[in-house]
């Protein structure tokens, strides 16, 4: 982590190769994102947040790749408005969860800023709740602290094993599809006077 | 895997799965592009999801049409690979059955817009692909690009899958290429067995054995 301070001001942010912290927000949680960005900005962390990043011109699904390969911690913003069924969202969220896969030194971690259930892909990593959306000030401090924690100390937001956070829902979803679905048949084929399918 | 019983929803084109939990793909399942297809319906199963297909009817008196329109309709996914769509042949002609049939998934989308279950779905494209030149209207939108190969196709279709409103936990997409080969195997000697007219559930249902002996997928008690 950076021991120098950045100043509040945007136009001071470096054009940093590597980030500490990619923010991922929908368009309806801008202002939520900003406070949080410039938070972290001030203890010194070099945040990816498109507001100081994507330059005019430049290709938003590109930039965002980008800057999630770069960062460290992809901090992800959760409420009833960040819903997947968004392009933009579902791009950055996938990009993510791919680059998480491939990368297992990068760590995630969302935000609820609403009372909404943690998508599957994000369970396994921890998750702050943030009932005030980070304009009570006692809880901006708290969340902006956690996060440095997190950026300095990975364990902290150790994973779990393949199918230890799986829990009941995988379960479920894969009972549901066997009961759709016939028995295997034998690798022969269609068996004799069966008359194959129905 | 369960009981046996009549497959009563066989020839009809309607799997007995709800909507949510299903997903319509939409690439060529020709033998150039066989590897792309088992991996993307691998993948698929492994993410806890139904695959659906033009051909999981099999030969049916329904128009082929009429199965498309039903499969796209029940599933609430839609996968689409476009890597056919390029001039072949002496002719020099592209398939466009797969622009087709992406063209009913992104207008079954505005039905649902009412509910909150649109019809969502993956666009695949080969890096450098020129589909922008005779599909235009797809400017405005971000296909997934990769490199041609499986092992792209994989964690594109996976993290796709995986970041859906429907998801479950899922397996990673390193674990699933390494069952891949397994997968592909098994589909291998089903062909032969079947003299390559494979039935759709007989193929998901080898899916779901190799998943479960891989470890990428749950055991399954069923009473």
């Amino acid at each position: 982590m950076s021991e120098k301070r950045i100043t509040g001001d945007s136009s001071s942010h470096p054009t940093a190769e590597t980030f500490d912290v990619f923010i991922s927000h929908s368009s309806a949680d801008k202002d939520v994102a900003r406070v949080l960005a410039q938070g972290l900005t001030d203890r010194g962390l070099r945040v990816w947040f498109d507001e100081y990043v994507i330059q005019p011109g430049q290709k938003w699904s590109v930039a965002i790749k980008e800057g999630i390969e770069r960062s460290r911690l992809c901090i992800i913003l959760l409420s009833r408005d960040a819903q997947p069924q968004n392009p933009w969202l579902s791009t950055e969220w996938s990009a993510i969860q791919e680059c998480s896969w491939r990368r297992r030194d990068l760590s995630l971690c969302s935000i609820k800023l609403d009372e909404v259930a943690t998508p599957p892909f994000l369970r396994p990593w921890q998750s702050i709740n943030c009932d005030s959306r980070l304009a009570d000030a006692s809880d901006l401090e708290s969340t902006l602290r956690k996060i440095v924690v997190y950026v300095l100390d990975r364990d902290a937001l150790r994973r779990t094993s393949l199918f230890a956070g799986q829990g009941s829902e995988t379960t479920e979803r894969f009972e549901e599809i066997c009961r759709s679905l016939p028995p295997e048949r034998n690798q022969q084929g269609p068996e004799e006077g069966s008359g194959g399918d129905e | 895997m369960n009981k046996p019983g009549k497959r009563s929803h066989l020839g009809t084109g309607v799997l007995a799965l709800r909507r949510e939990a299903s997903v319509f793909i939409n690439c060529p399942f020709d033998g150039e592009f066989a590897p792309h297809f088992d991996a993307i319906v691998f993948s698929t199963i492994c993410c806890g999801f139904l695959p659906r297909c033009a051909v999981e009817a099999g030969s049916s008196a329904t128009p082929r049409m009429d199965r498309i329109v039903s499969a796209i309709t029940s599933s609430k996914y839609s996968i689409h690979d476009l890597s056919r769509c390029k001039g072949e042949g002496d002719a020099n002609l592209a398939r466009f059955n797969m622009p087709l049939e992406l063209g009913m998934a992104m207008s079954e989308r505005f039905r649902g817009l009412d509910n909150g279950s649109e019809h969502d779905w993956l666009l695949l494209v080969p890096a450098g692909h020129v589909y922008k030149k005779f599909l235009s209207d797809l400017a405005g939108f971000d296909p997934t690009e990769y490199d041609g190969t499986p092992a792209k196709v994989v964690p594109a279709v996976m993290s796709w899958l995986a970041t859906r409103p429907d998801a479950v936990q899922t397996p990673t997409p390193q674990a699933v290429l390494a069952a891949l080969p397994i997968f592909q195997a098994a589909k291998h000697e089903l062909c032969a067995s079947w003299c390559d007219h494979v039935p759709w559930t007989d193929l998901l249902t080898t899916g779901i054995r190799v998943g479960q002996e891989g470890g990428l997928i749950p055991q399954i008690t069923l009473e």
